[in-house]
């Protein structure tokens, strides 16, 4: 069963290997393919919404990516590694 | 990488953050305008057939409260759909965040609803709706422990004024032949706020890890299943609820409450996860603002100098909660 996409988004930053939105959408859109609702404006929001929740902490690199996009490296704060243990519950 | 493209990627970033801080205040200063306007297509509901015929206040409570969460619920659930996001319901409620997006339904839906249903019913929307402007202090002090939201003392502030001005209302002389249970109505609203402040910080807690939409559609289907099932067979209510989806003019103006409530819901929601429970709150205020001036306008009813100066209270109070820039970038104290 798949997890929610917010939920697989946290998890997936966690783990590493992603950093730009269109990183995190190329990953999102293979595993969850024909979902109209994984699209840049929604990861964008969703990426923003855990920023100032205090889940995700970002530095900016200076580049752009191919939505224009301020590429930044994302992590996972403490609060937000607290919140992980609820996708290991579910 | 140079200094200059550093810094032209924070502006871009700061453009991003300010975007969505100002999106999630639009949609909190909607949210009032939306429940404004649905306490008075309430009241307008409990004057029609066959609400209007009930000797019991209660039943005619409940099945009201019941048809609007089950209408708001199929226009939440629709909008979902339309999106696509039908199957993140589900994935949802297989997580422990999701399941607690049940209990945000109960506090919100049965327990809260029927209150303020029952409270607008028992005084009248202008002072049912000015009651309900209490529920900011409780989201706050419950939002402080259990989100670790930072409180600005100005935010603090404001929900104080909105209080005074709350009070400054339902100080002005009541209709007590209109209403003879005219303070069963004031304390009903009362706990029907402690309720949606309890809901606002489980919501949003939600929130952090689920898409707003979906939890607000788990929080209606549970509501509305909850009155379905038990709630209106235990009230003996079932009938009348029949006879409102079979009386034309009832039916319709619940499917217009039904839209008002859903869409005052859908952003609140989307404001208290995107800048922080207690200035979502603090701007939802402005319902009695509106409350007031959707009854005047549509139900003629009569304004008075408490209102005046009580709604002028309450919308100074709410707009103490646009604080800096920065306090929006950042909501939680971790």
């Amino acid at each position: 069963m798949k997890l929610p996409i917010k939920f697989r988004l946290l998890q997936m930053i966690a783990a590493g290997g992603v950093r730009t939105t269109s990183d995190v959408l190329r990953v999102l859109q293979m595993e969850y393919s024909g979902e109209r609702c994984v699209n840049s404006k929604t990861i964008t929001e969703y990426l923003q919404s855990l920023r100032v929740c205090g889940l995700l902490e970002m530095d900016l690199t200076g580049e752009f990516d191919e939505f224009g996009v301020p590429v930044k490296n994302c992590r996972v704060t403490e609060y937000g590694k607290g919140r992980l243990t609820f996708i290991a519950a579910s | 990488m140079s200094t200059l493209a550093i810094e032209k990627a924070r502006k871009a970033d700061l453009g991003l953050s300010l975007t969505h801080a100002k999106k999630g205040l639009g949609w909190g200063l909607l949210s009032g305008i939306a429940w404004g306007l649905d306490a008075t297509l309430l009241a307008i509901a409990f004057t029609l057939a066959p609400l209007a015929g009930i000797g019991s206040a209660i039943t005619a409570s409940l099945v009201g409260t019941a048809g609007k969460e089950g209408f708001g619920g199929l226009w939440v659930v629709g909008n979902c759909l339309v999106q696509g996001k039908g199957a993140e319901i589900l994935r949802a409620l297989k997580t422990k965040p999701g399941r607690l997006c049940c209990l945000a339904g109960l506090l919100g839906g049965p327990i809260a609803m029927s209150c303020y249903v029952f409270s607008v019913y028992a005084a009248g929307p202008a002072y049912a709706v000015s009651i309900a402007t209490l529920y900011p202090l409780f989201g706050a002090v419950f939002a402080m422990p259990i989100l670790k939201e930072k409180m600005q003392p100005k935010v603090l502030a404001g929900i104080g004024i909105c209080v005074i001005g709350a009070i400054v209302i339902s100080y002005s002389p009541a209709d007590l032949e209109t209403y003879p249970n005219f303070y069963w109505g004031l304390f009903f609203g009362l706990l029907a706020n402690v309720a949606w402040g309890m809901e606002a910080v489980v919501s949003t807690f939600g929130m952090d890890l689920l898409d707003s939409d979906v939890v607000l559609s788990i929080r209606y289907l549970t509501s509305a299943l909850l009155y379905i099932l038990i709630i209106l067979p235990l009230a003996g209510g079932l009938g009348l609820a029949v006879d409102l989806l079979t009386t034309a003019e009832s039916l319709s103006i619940f499917v217009a409450i039904g839209l008002t409530s859903s869409l005052a819901y859908l952003a609140w929601y989307k404001a208290m996860n995107m800048t922080g429970v207690a200035r979502a709150n603090a701007l939802n205020n402005t319902h009695l603002m509106f409350g007031i001036f959707f009854s005047w306008m549509i139900l003629d009813s009569e304004i008075t100098l408490g209102l005046i100066v009580g709604s002028v209270l309450i919308l100074f109070g709410s707009l103490s909660a646009l604080t800096d820039k920065e306090a929006l970038f950042n909501l939680r104290k971790v």
